[in-house]
């Protein structure tokens, strides 16, 4: 019955629409200088500053709830909702928290505003009064025995009862962790694990990126996109072009690179193991030795040593086929296993661990023999001690080999790793999370973590970040009751939404429209083609993708150098711009300080260079009329 | 308007009342029944007050605690204790108490005698009873007195307490 209960509470779970669920993170915008804090809002475009930090706050109450659920435990159950009730007040601590570890960690208490007091008595009231309210609870603190134990408490009061909550939290905890015999040593197929994990994507593909307290990737390279931006040396334009290329050329060979290495390990791996001579070495000396041994009465006793270690030789052959089988393994999973981490390194140390241990054990056996033995042969010599010491050497080489082989194997890893390194990049990642993405049990995540743009990497308007969270059931997918649960997914789209500048050139049609008060202007027509250098300031918008992708204004000061007069010697023009749809389109009003005419002038940012414009001689090449 | 507070006021405070235990540098109590009411105003003037009536049980704990809850790092710094345990002082101030707590709760009926704790800035701001039952609002039944019940009784003084016009000064 009780089965059938959590049964039906399982399908009910599962059929609630992820979007009809609590909300586990908060994703809240921090300029690095703190000028800019503010909470992405669910229902908008989550738009934010290329340079900006995304603080990533975890709703534990909620989380942790989710997860004894996904454990299969109902969700009436009371030592749930105690937990649930405990979670809710804990809510209160962390602004508690930050208040006695910043307003009031200074001892000079001059410092601290009435309005600081006031904020801090309002906050604690808030958790007092949701205790009293809470009959089992204050039963539980306003007590006799709790007053005496606050005063050996090292701390102010407010703490002790954090301290006190979070503590009751934590037996409940472990007893709906006890029930489920998950102790948190062992891999229980009942443990849930909480993941938080983010990928910067673009057209280029995708990558993992690191989030603070809750994975260990290391920081990429701290880059930040520079608030007045020249345009873009040969070098850099050469450099852009390079990467792209090899980009493209990464995506397009993936597959056939992988394939040319599979082949490679192929070709290689019947070579690469020099154990299997002496693994041949090995099994015919036992033989030889048994044989001979087990002939005569007098050296029946070392033959029984070979017998007792017969399983031990035995596993020779399994070790030898295991590990060819866990290098294929590690072939078939190329290039996605490597570029994850998996190197299978652990399996192979394990191998020769285990050749070692038997080596010793029949190393042992030996030993034992030589010293207490008494069949002695009637020279006086050890009856059977030269056939066991020449397996005993034959084992000795075999496990020196294998380690050989093993070191070979891993060296070859390492070195396909460090080949992989560049092209880790650009790999498109299949939005996986890696086994550097950490794994965490009730009542022992963090309650933040955060992406530090300025430390992503390359990045650029326009990429985008992936925050991907999960409820993971077994620590292993060959746990066989391994289970994955999408909890959180959210795209963060990056824009340049702080003031930056940028200079451009650009061709512009210009119009000296006061022709009547200007006779020098000797122009047939009503526009001229001229170049203009612009430098113009520029901003994003965190509230319209459309803004950011195709308006993006930008107002600023334009350079001309029309020939108004057509005497083959340009004039000098600076003016006022704005231009619009991402630069394509500019218009402005301007001055020809050689002629002291004022001119409008529209301009298109057209994809050929100003030096390569028509000179004034030939600038019957106009528009208009 | 709120006297300005210097950083080394409360150190050289002077003290007016007598402190009961040297220990418990937050714990006052008047000077005898002839100046009781001008001391008790002047205190009240002063100070964020806790004021205990009477004596009761586990005194020793509970004044601990609330001298704790004065020195602790979170406390403002006028938060005192003015324990009035002598009998005939309690009667001297009796009138002037319940004037204020008619003033501070005008639609409850208090009960002086009930009263074992007052939260005082200098108006009545929370109310610990000896027997919490006997009061008529079912929300009183938890305040008896406890370490608890006087953070909560300093929380609502320091809420209560007006604005400073610059808000810079304490």
């Amino acid at each position: 019955m009780n089965r059938l209960l959590l049964l039906l509470c399982c399908v009910c779970w599962y059929c609630l629409p992820v979007t009809a669920q609590a909300q586990f993170l908060t994703l809240v915008e921090e300029s690095t200088t703190g000028k800019h804090l503010d909470t992405i809002a669910t229902d908008k475009n989550a738009i934010v500053d290329i340079n900006s930090r995304i603080r990533i706050k975890i709703d534990a109450a909620a989380l942790e709830d989710e997860m004894f659920r996904f454990q299969g435990i109902a969700a009436q159950d009371s030592r749930l909702l105690r937990l649930k009730k405990l979670n809710q007040l804990l809510r209160h601590q962390n602004a508690i928290l930050e208040m006695l570890n910043t307003t009031f960690s200074d001892a000079d208490k001059t410092k601290i505003a009435l309005r600081d007091y006031k904020k801090f008595a309002t906050l604690l009231d808030d958790l007092m009064e949701e205790i009293e309210n809470d009959d089992e609870l204050i039963e539980l603190i306003d007590t006799p025995e709790m007053d005496a134990k606050s005063l050996e408490f090292d701390g102010p009061y407010p703490l002790f009862l954090i301290d006190f909550l979070e503590q009751e939290a934590q037996v409940v905890r472990e007893s709906l962790l006890a029930d489920l015999g998950a102790d948190g040593q062992i891999d229980s197929s009942l443990i849930v694990y909480f993941r938080l994990g983010a990928f910067i994507k673009n057209k280029s593909g995708g990558r993992p990126i690191h989030i603070e307290n809750f994975d260990d990737y290391v920081m990429d390279e701290y880059f930040e996109i520079e608030r007045f931006g020249t345009p873009l040396g040969d070098d850099e334009k050469i450099e852009i072009a390079r990467n792209k290329s090899l980009n493209d050329s990464i995506q397009i060979n993936n597959l056939q690179l992988g394939g040319h290495f599979k082949e490679l390990v192929r070709l290689e791996v019947t070579e690469l193991f020099p154990s299997d001579s002496s693994r041949i070495n090995l099994r015919r000396a036992y033989k030889r030795a048994l044989s001979t041994l087990s002939v005569q009465r007098l050296t029946k006793p070392a033959a029984q040593i070979l017998l007792n270690n017969e399983l031990s030789l035995e596993q020779v052959n399994r070790l030898y086929n295991f590990s060819v089988s866990t290098y294929e393994t590690v072939v078939q999973g190329f290039p996605d296993d490597l570029l994850q981490g998996n190197t299978f390194t652990d399996n192979l140390d394990e191998l020769v661990n285990l050749a070692l241990g038997s080596y010793k054990n029949y190393a042992d056996d030996v030993s034992l023999y030589a010293t207490t033995t008494n069949s002695f042969l009637p020279d006086g010599n050890i009856a059977g001690l030269p056939e066991l010491t020449l397996v005993e050497n034959n084992y000795a080489g075999y496990v020196d080999s294998l380690e050989t082989d093993i070191e070979n194997i891993k060296n070859i890893f390492d070195r396909v790793l460090e080949l992989l390194q560049p092209f880790k990049k650009s790999y498109l990642e299949n939005e996986e999370f890696t086994e550097q993405v950490r794994r965490f049990m009730v009542g022992n995540m963090p309650a933040e973590g955060f992406i530090e743009l300025k430390s992503v990497g390359e990045r650029k308007a326009g990429d985008e970040i992936l925050i991907k969270a999960v409820l993971e059931r077994g620590a292993s997918k060959n746990n066989p009751n391994y289970e994955s649960r999408e909890i959180y997914r959210r795209y963060v789209h990056l824009a340049r939404v702080s003031p930056y500048f940028r200079m451009s050139g650009s061709l512009v049609l210009a119009n000296p429209y006061a022709r009547a008060k200007s006779p020098q202007v000797a122009l047939a027509n009503k526009f001229q083609f001229a170049p203009t250098y612009g430098i113009f300031m520029k901003w994003g918008s965190r509230k319209s993708k459309f803004y950011n992708d195709f308006i993006n204004l930008g107002v600023g000061m334009g350079f001309t150098s029309p020939d108004f007069d057509l005497d083959g010697t340009p004039e000098f023009g600076a003016g006022l711009m704005i231009t619009g749809l991402r630069d394509i389109l500019s218009v402005g009003w301007g001055w020809n300080f050689g002629l002291d005419t004022p001119y409008s002038f529209i301009g298109f940012n057209l994809p050929f260079t100003v030096g390569a414009l028509p000179n004034s001689a030939t600038s019957s090449n106009v528009f208009g009329n | 308007m709120a006297k300005a507070l210097t950083k080394n006021h409360f150190e050289n405070m002077p003290t007016t009342f007598p402190i009961p235990i040297p220990s418990l540098t937050r714990v006052h109590t008047l000077n005898g029944m002839e100046t009781a009411i001008e001391d008790f105003d002047a205190f009240l003037e002063e100070h964020i007050t806790l004021l205990l009536l009477g004596r009761f049980e586990d005194s020793t704990i509970l004044l601990e605690g609330a001298n704790k809850l004065c020195t602790q790092e979170t406390a403002h710094p006028k938060q005192r204790i003015l324990w009035v345990n002598k009998l005939e002082e309690l009667f001297t101030l009796k009138t002037k108490i319940e004037d204020a707590l008619k003033e501070g709760f005008p639609e409850k009926e208090i009960t002086f005698e009930n009263v074992r704790a007052i939260a005082m800035m200098p108006k009545v701001a929370y109310v610990i009873y000896v027997d919490p039952s006997l009061s008529p609002d079912p929300k009183d039944k938890r305040k008896k007195i406890s370490i608890f019940q006087m953070q909560r009784a300093f929380n609502a003084a320091i809420k209560a307490l007006p604005p400073t016009p610059t808000e810079e000064e304490i």
